[in-house]
């Protein structure tokens, strides 16, 4: 039998360089000091022209250490014409079956450009190509790169928790609340392949359609990817808005342009899409209801209004525990409420602008933290209880407001 | 015939070294060793003869050499054969002629030209026959078809001995490949030391588990620590949810049954349905969770 290759592939536009830099050293890193890997590797930089154009120094810098840099041609145009990231992969694709490695035996994990990796992400990796009986895996990422405690970056706690959800959905026929990554998921080189990433114009969500595409073909052939990928989230509530709104503008462009997609999974990535956005009329009924006061309507909805409060909760005190390790700077619990709130107002307004705004290329946020931010990330040390010590094990339980949305990408 | 003449050229090249000492050991030299102690009657030189062919010297690997070291045992053997055939044939032409026999003192010399013997017929310088010269060639014959059986029994022998020998090949070419894969990433690794800051050129796991933010500190063990702790809260999370969730419910209720307010119009009844929307949602979700705690123990294995 042949030992397993992993294609570390980083797809990016590569206009940041100093995260791709991270992301590529985590790997070289850690491969050289985990023991027992089952596995040899090649790392796969896939940058546009303009990423690489700008640091041509660092990308030197990283193919002197052993990665491998694919600028894609500025001419370079797939069978449908599509664009964005999925050009880029499919790109790779391209240039993985020229060289002969659209085999059995590679593997594709799949990083962003601020994906780090740690030493139980490779872990995992080996133990998943090993066992070799899933095609195609994923895991729970954490937030924790650069992290500052800002409303955006509480907000992405409850997506790690909420990844827990994503990996029980993914894994059962039908994914019935449509998980997925656009990142940190494994998939063997000749299913990725035989698959691509080629689809009609833009398509702002290649990860929710490269899952329904697999789906289609193989079935229900996805695993746990255990350990954890490391990544920031972002920095301001402006980039979480635009993110998210390209998050809402995927599963639109899912539902309605995936030819592939058969109706009862339609039916429920159009459910968690409608989910999500019910909780801004959500938040507007509450408010109408204590202003107005036809607190009737309650009788009806409190039987599970508890339930769901409880739930936002719980994925962020949850998502705060699964951080604990990593986030050297936990800050206060009256902070962390009060972003925790702003944050979650962010993900309640963001499929709306979603649907009154158009998809655009340039909703691919920052992962470089600004200047001004490192500055103050340097100075003293905010505060002072960490949260999790402020709840105890027994705190308030529920789920996330993350949970309103998918996680992909 | 050689038995350097058995290295098959369209065969995997193999390391020298090993492969020099495999040949050693696998030649037949049975063959040599019986043209070595047998000067005069050289099988090479009889096989020269019979075939009009050029013996092959060493490093010639010509169409007429045998192909491995099987077949030079049994074309080996079977030049002994067609040998004792021929001085069988002469012997029996020359028991009816009055001339033929052994050679004497005086015979002549192997190196002479042999075919000029057979063309003349009957040489006077060759004696009587020995009476027991049938007996003999009986003898020698049974003696070369058991060495026949014995070159088969060799030849499959070798066959084996040939497939190992490939595997072998092949093995030594993937620890090759895997020494090159290995040197290659011990130099980008070494690269990549110069890039690292001293603190994190660390080669084992870190012992302790302060937070941290930077990759260097995201070990198998923090993973594990991480993971397992969420195990062991998975009952308290699902029925810490239930009582909060049932608690949440019915303090709302009462909130609403004191609040003693009018029924809303006909149209707001409508509204508790947007509530209700995303219920599935995080019902499905609530049971995932548990469900994904409950069937995949997400821990690693320390030392993998």
């Amino acid at each position: 039998m042949r030992t397993p290759t992993v294609l570390f592939q980083i797809t990016a536009i590569g206009k940041h360089p100093r995260a791709l830099e991270a992301t590529v050293t985590s790997v070289l890193y850690w491969l050289r000091r985990t023991p027992r890997l089952g596995f040899r590797y090649r790392l796969w930089l896939v940058v546009e022209p303009e990423g690489f154009g700008m640091s041509p120094d660092v990308y030197a810098k990283l193919e002197r250490a052993g990665a491998e840099v694919f600028v894609v041609p500025p001419g370079y145009r797939t069978p449908l014409g599509t664009k964005g990231k999925a050009r880029a992969l499919e790109y790779a694709s391209e240039q993985r079956r020229r060289v002969g490695l659209s085999v059995p035996w590679v593997w594709v994990y799949h990083q962003d450009e601020e994906t780090c990796v740690g030493q139980d992400t490779l872990a995992g990796i080996s133990e998943f190509v090993r066992d070799g009986r899933s095609l195609v895996g994923a895991g729970i990422i954490l937030y924790p790169l650069d992290w500052m405690g800002t409303p955006s970056h509480v907000q992405e706690l409850t997506r790690s928790y909420d990844d827990l959800r994503v990996l029980d959905s993914m894994t059962k026929p039908g994914n019935p609340t449509a998980g997925f990554h656009g990142s940190h998921f494994l998939v063997r080189a000749d299913v990725e392949d035989s698959v691509g990433w080629d689809s009609k114009g833009y398509s702002p969500s290649e990860d929710l359609t490269f899952e329904i595409r697999v789906r289609a073909r193989y079935g229900p052939v996805f695993g746990v990817l255990k350990g954890f990928a490391y990544e920031k989230g972002a920095f301001s509530l402006r980039d979480q808005l635009r993110q998210r709104r390209r998050w809402m503008h995927g599963v639109v462009h899912a539902v309605v342009h995936s030819p592939e997609l058969p109706l009862r999974r339609r039916l429920t990535v159009a459910y968690s899409a409608l989910s999500w956005a019910s909780a801004l009329p959500s938040v507007l009924v509450l408010l109408a209801s204590v202003a107005l006061r036809y607190g009737p309507l309650l009788i009806v909805t409190s039987v599970f209004t508890g339930f769901i409060w409880t739930s936002m909760v719980l994925a962020y005190v949850e998502g705060n525990r699964l951080h604990a390790k990593y986030v050297a700077r936990p800050i206060s619990l009256p902070r962390f409420v009060v972003n925790g709130l702003v944050g979650a107002l962010i993900d309640v307004v963001a499929p709306w602008y979603a649907f009154v705004t158009r998809p655009t290329l340039s909703d691919f946020i920052p992962k470089d933290r600004p200047a001004s931010s490192s500055a103050g990330a340097a100075r003293a040390p905010s505060p002072v209880v960490p949260f999790d010590r402020a709840f105890g094990r027994s705190s308030a339980q529920g789920r996330g407001a993350a949970a309103l949305g998918t996680s992909d990408g | 015939m050689s038995a350097r003449g058995s290295a098959s050229p369209d065969r995997p090249t193999p390391p020298r070294r090993k492969r020099a000492g495999l040949d050693e050991a696998t030649s037949p030299r049975g063959s040599e060793s019986r043209a070595q102690s047998d000067p005069g009657r050289s099988i090479e030189a009889g096989g020269a003869d019979v075939t009009g062919a050029p013996t092959p010297r060493d490093g010639d690997l010509g169409d007429s050499v045998p192909r491995s070291d099987s077949d030079a045992l049994v074309s080996t053997d079977s030049d002994v054969l067609r040998e004792i055939e021929l001085i069988q044939s002469e012997l029996a032409g020359q028991r009816s002629g009055p001339t033929l026999g052994r050679p004497a003192a005086g015979a002549p010399s192997s190196t002479e030209p042999r075919g000029s013997d057979r063309d003349s017929g009957a040489d006077p310088r060759w004696g009587k026959p020995s009476p027991y010269l049938d007996e003999r060639l009986n003898v020698a014959r049974t003696v070369a078809a058991r060495l026949a059986q014995e070159a088969d029994r060799v030849e499959r022998s070798l066959s084996g001995l040939k497939e190992d020998l490939e595997t072998i090949d092949r093995e030594l070419g993937h620890a090759s490949d895997e020494l090159e894969f290995v040197r290659s990433n011990e130099r980008a690794g070494d690269a990549l030391d110069d890039e690292l800051p001293t603190e994190t050129r660390v080669s084992s796991p870190i012992p302790s588990l302060p937070p941290s933010g930077s990759f260097p500190d995201f070990t198998v063990a923090r993973y594990n620590a991480t993971v397992s702790a969420l195990h062991g809260r998975r009952r308290s999370l699902g029925w810490g949810t239930v009582v909060m969730a049932v608690g949440i419910s019915a303090l709302l209720l009462i909130l609403t049954l004191r609040a003693n307010e009018p029924i809303p119009a006909t149209w707001l009844a409508v509204l508790p349905l947007v509530w209700m929307v995303p219920v599935p949602f995080f019902l499905a979700a609530f049971r995932g969770t548990q469900r994904v705690l409950k069937e995949n123990r997400l821990e690693l294995r320390e030392d993998s």
